[in-house]
């Protein structure tokens, strides 16, 4: 909105020698520097965390030696020929795209359900259902899979009771798409409750007055409305799949399904390190990304989201009536089934001592693997280091996070699109690939001798860079959501840029801020890729500990800090869900009409 | 302080949305900017909020500039209180704050900004409503918070706009009363932007109508409802009927002229020349109907048959089509049938000419007559 000049010139700009008092030129020049400092900041955070480790991963991909002493420019396709030539490299990446496309359909059609209840309906323990469904979106992937995989792997906790025959279904392609649907479904679900919180009522009530029937509003009123909170959560799916390791390495691997996220791990694990074949694969997962966010962009086309349409009223909840006992038990069990099934194979596991007797075999109960936790390496105190690096980089992240989407709400050049491209794209980087051009960029000649490799200054750096696609992206949209005349009444009451975040943006938006730090603070929290691959020696992370007990097939003992770790971060979240939940109703009830000054139909 | 919009222009793109403005509003005076949808109004409050740069032209208040090309003081460096059409308040401060955010950016100190906040509040017949939230206000309520937060730091100058247009027809003319009230008693100069006509006619010290992103004229509201220079002003003041005519002869604030059908008048107004098509513009109100035909002293007499008779409560509106040309508006204490043949009348002395010719654009149809009545006025001079 802020676009103060038709003519693109800054309108702020002082003219020479325009013979002013001093202490008016002084505010001026200061709210220059804010504004030109704010787009300056948010390039830098941009290129440096995100532009660069990438930039350097491609050259990497064409120029294998450009890095190495002495530094060699000869380009060689060889990496890019392997997406086609090799077998493995290209299975995997046409596994992962039918996954990703698939994951993407089944986990909206979940999302959307689970948001319809949730937004629309009078269905009970709202916030009990919400919690459950944050959980699901916290809960890291591997973890999840690893809950899966104690139940189902020969030897697990169904083999023995159901001779295989889960296994054998589960463990395929299609369980493999299943499970990840039943992860991945809370992006839908959060986007589309969004969009249902921003419809009116009036829009239902023109459509039935039109002579539309209920049906008739739903599939052209409604659903075209929440088309694009659909696509929006469906390509958020899309990438998580394409992005992910966690279930890639586990229940994948276990199934026999290779997916391009491993081929990449595998690349860079294998010896000789094959880079340039691991940045060609990335390269593909981002191609796959961009042509879905074109589709997005398309279908969504010039409709404006920014205000609530039809009216200040929401859509009134659907009253389930008889219903509503048997769907809440359905949404239980289907809760169950998501979460607890997973959930609930780990909690046991924890009690239960490890060893090499699968887990069936021993019949009795113990603490013997948390009392361990507090005493091994790879332990308990892998949580605190996580937590501290949560605390720091959630925090840091959310800073940058709001520099880059005012800079860029409020100047819009190239170098912004440019880079608001570069950073959609980048929710697409697997972290593998991300931590991979760490390594290069803080290993590159010149960047070395700053001697911060190995540090956990670079994992932190990479740890705000991999959420920072996503944080922007959930920022900027809550903030264009912010009415242009609350900014501008701010500054025609004297608030200058500071002023204007600290009393009008960050107070309107308290739940964006609260449910943006919380995904960053979870994100790290359970972070596995980058972490594997920049952890400082000595200094494991929390994900890092637990994938290093069940490698070393100590079970109870990774169980055990899967739950002590879950079970904080659970608590916290549910905390804070409430929170967000209360938050949310003050400021929905407190919404007052306040759009853009009208332009009379006179604006460009 | 005065505002001195001298020559401003502002583009969109290829559109010119103001051409050449010039205007001067004297402290303390309450000029309200009157015109259709799409004239420029907003556009001109955005460039003297700052949010919009203008192409050419330069805006003052006091001895300090606003704006000029290449130099816009941001809103928050301007000192300039608006209200908003949609009030645009913030959902997250209760009255009170609101009121005391401007005071804070201004460091007011605390004890100083607690009294001012109380002033404006009992100012604004809010005084019990210090701790709620927007959304627990009523319409007429939410903007009167509006109005107390544009006035409480003292500002130069104020602009509204259209901030009636919310209300319902009841509150509005509660609220004009209000708003003239407080704006009078602050002593603020105020530019007021609307399209309503008797808000403006109420509200306004003098008025300037703007059409396409030009002055059409400025004056204080009875010059303009009486001598208006221009057709377009004259109907969007008020219901008018507007004959044409030619001038058979010229004087000093006068002239006579023939309509068609032999009709002749001798009618006050400015024309700048005998021969010149001008346009006899009669109000209704001045208009006598007579069903018979009766002595009419002095008057004119303009032949006619009824069209319609619409009821307004306090009067019928008839519908008279004249037989020299055209119909008109007038009132009557009863109605009349359709086609029945009546007479009008009236006294020419109340009417006026316009000879579009003689109002060149933008420049008050006399500047003598754009002072009357505005101490503010005068003292721009």
């Amino acid at each position: 909105m802020d676009s103060p000049n038709p003519r693109g010139s800054d309108p702020h700009h002082v003219a020479k020698g325009s013979g002013e008092r001093s202490p008016a030129r002084r505010n001026r020049l200061s709210l220059r520097i804010g504004e030109g400092g704010l787009s300056l900041a948010a390039a830098l955070i941009v290129v440096g965390l995100v532009v660069l480790p990438l930039l350097v991963l491609l050259v990497q991909a064409i120029a294998p030696n450009a890095f190495n002493t002495p530094p060699s420019l000869q380009l060689s396709l060889a990496g890019l020929e392997s997406l086609f030539t090799d077998p493995y490299t290209l299975t995997s990446g046409l596994d992962s795209l039918l996954l990703a496309a698939a994951t993407a359909v089944l986990a909206s059609a979940i999302g959307v359900l689970v948001a319809y209840f949730l937004a629309l309906t009078d269905i009970p323990a709202k916030g009990v259902l919400w919690g459950v469904v944050w959980l699901i979106l916290i809960a890291p992937s591997f973890l999840l899979a690893q809950g899966w995989e104690l139940l189902l792997a020969p030897g697990g906790l169904t083999h023995a009771l159901l001779g295989g025959a889960l296994t054998r279904t589960l463990l395929s392609p299609a369980g493999v798409m299943l499970v990840l649907a039943l992860k991945l479904f809370p992006f839908s679900t959060i986007a589309v409750s969004s969009a249902f919180e921003g419809l009116g009522q009036d829009v239902v009530h023109a459509g039935r007055l039109s002579g539309a029937r209920s049906t008739m509003v739903w599939r052209r009123i409604l659903l075209p409305l929440l088309l694009p909170a659909i696509l929006a959560g469906g390509l958020i799916v899309f990438a998580e799949v394409l992005s992910d390791f966690g279930i890639a390495a586990t229940l994948a691997q276990t199934a026999n399904f290779p997916l391009a996220t491993f081929a990449i791990y595998a690349a860079l694990e294998q010896f000789p390190v094959n880079f340039s074949q691991a940045a060609a694969t990335s390269l593909l997962l981002v191609a796959a990304v961009t042509i879905a966010q074109g589709i997005q962009r398309r279908v969504s086309g010039r409709r404006s989201y920014v205000t609530r349409w039809g009216g200040n009223q929401t859509l009134v909840p659907v009253a389930l009536g008889r219903r509503r006992g048997w769907l809440f038990g359905g949404m239980l069990a289907f809760f169950a089934v998501a979460f607890g099934i997973p959930a609930g194979t780990t909690v046991l596991a924890s009690f239960i001592p490890s060893g090499a007797g699968g887990l069936v075999t021993s019949g009795h109960f113990t603490l013997a693997n948390y009392q361990a936790a507090w005493r091994v390496p790879y332990g308990a105190a892998s949580f605190g280091v996580s937590l501290e690096y949560g605390l720091v980089a959630a925090t840091l992240g959310m800073l940058a996070t709001l520099i880059i989407a005012l800079a860029w709400r409020r100047r819009s050049t190239w170098l912004t699109g440019t880079l608001q491209v570069f950073l959609t794209t980048a929710i697409a980087l697997p972290g593998i690939v991300l931590g991979a051009g760490y390594i290069f960029l803080w290993n590159a000649p010149g960047v070395q001798t700053l001697g911060l490799y190995g540090t956990p200054v670079v994992l932190g750096l990479a740890y705000i860079a991999g959420g920072l696609p996503y944080a922007v992206r959930v920022v900027s949209g809550a903030i264009a959501q912010v009415p242009g005349g609350a900014v501008d009444a701010a500054r025609l009451s004297g608030a200058r840029l500071v002023a204007q975040l600290r009393f009008i943006i960050v107070p309107m938006l308290q739940d964006t801020w609260l449910r943006v730090w919380l995904m960053l603070f979870t994100g790290v929290l359970f972070e596995l890729p980058v972490s594997q691959l920049l952890y400082p020696p000595g200094e494991p992370t929390l994900a890092v500990s637990i994938v290093h007990q069940f490698n070393g097939q100590r079970f109870g003992l990774g169980a055990a800090l899967t739950v002590l770790s879950t079970a904080s971060a659970g608590v916290a979240a549910l905390g804070l869900s409430y929170g967000i939940a209360r938050l949310a109703r003050r400021t929905r009830t407190a919404s007052v009409r306040a759009p853009r000054v009208a332009q009379e139909g006179e604006a460009p | 302080m005065s505002l001195v919009i001298r020559n401003l222009v502002c583009h969109y793109g290829t559109t010119l949305a103001l051409r050449d403005l010039t205007l001067e509003v004297a402290e303390g005076e309450l000029l309200v900017l009157l015109g259709p949808s799409g004239s420029g109004k907003t556009t001109l409050l955005s460039l003297l909020a700052g949010i919009l740069a203008p192409s050419e032209g330069e805006i003052r208040v006091g001895d300090q500039v606003l704006s000029r090309p290449g130099f816009v003081r941001p809103p928050e460096d301007r000192h300039i209180g608006f209200v908003f059409q949609d009030f645009a308040l913030w959902p997250h401060m209760t009255v009170g704050e609101t009121i005391e955010f401007p005071l804070r950016m201004r460091r007011m100190p605390r004890e100083a900004r607690r009294n001012r906040v109380a002033e404006v509040l009992s100012l604004v017949h809010l005084e019990p409503y210090g701790a709620r939230y927007p959304h627990e206000l009523s319409g007429g309520q939410r903007q009167r918070v509006a109005i107390a937060r544009a006035l409480a730091p003292r500002p130069s100058l104020v602009l509204l706009d259209e901030p009636m247009s919310n209300l319902d027809a009841k509150l509005r003319e509660q609220m004009r009363i209000e708003l003239a009230d407080v704006l009078r008693h602050e002593g603020v100069t105020a530019l007021y932007v609307t399209h309503d006509r008797l808000e403006a006619l109420a509200l306004a010290d003098r008025i300037a109508i703007i059409d396409e992103g030009r002055l059409v004229q400025l004056a204080p509201p009875d010059t303009i409802y009486r001598t208006p220079a221009t057709v377009f002003a004259a109907g969007f003041v008020g219901p008018a009927a507007l004959i044409p005519a030619r001038v058979t002869r010229a004087g000093e604030g006068w002239a006579e002229i023939a309509c068609e059908g032999g009709l002749r008048a001798s009618v006050p107004g400015r024309v700048h020349r005998a021969g010149a098509a001008v346009t006899w513009l009669i109000r209704p109100e001045h208009l006598r109907v007579r069903p018979d035909e009766t002595a009419w002293g002095g008057d004119v007499v303009l032949p006619g048959r009824v069209k319609s008779s619409t009821y307004a409560g306090s009067h019928w509106q008839l519908e008279v089509e004249l037989a020299s040309a055209g119909v008109v508006m007038c009132h009557h204490d009863q109605p009349l049938p359709r086609g029945q043949a009546v007479q009008l009348g009236v006294n020419a002395a109340h009417t006026w000419l316009i000879d579009e010719a003689a109002a060149p654009g933008a420049e008050p149809a006399d500047p003598g007559e754009a002072t009357v009545g505005t101490p503010a006025a005068q003292a721009s001079h």
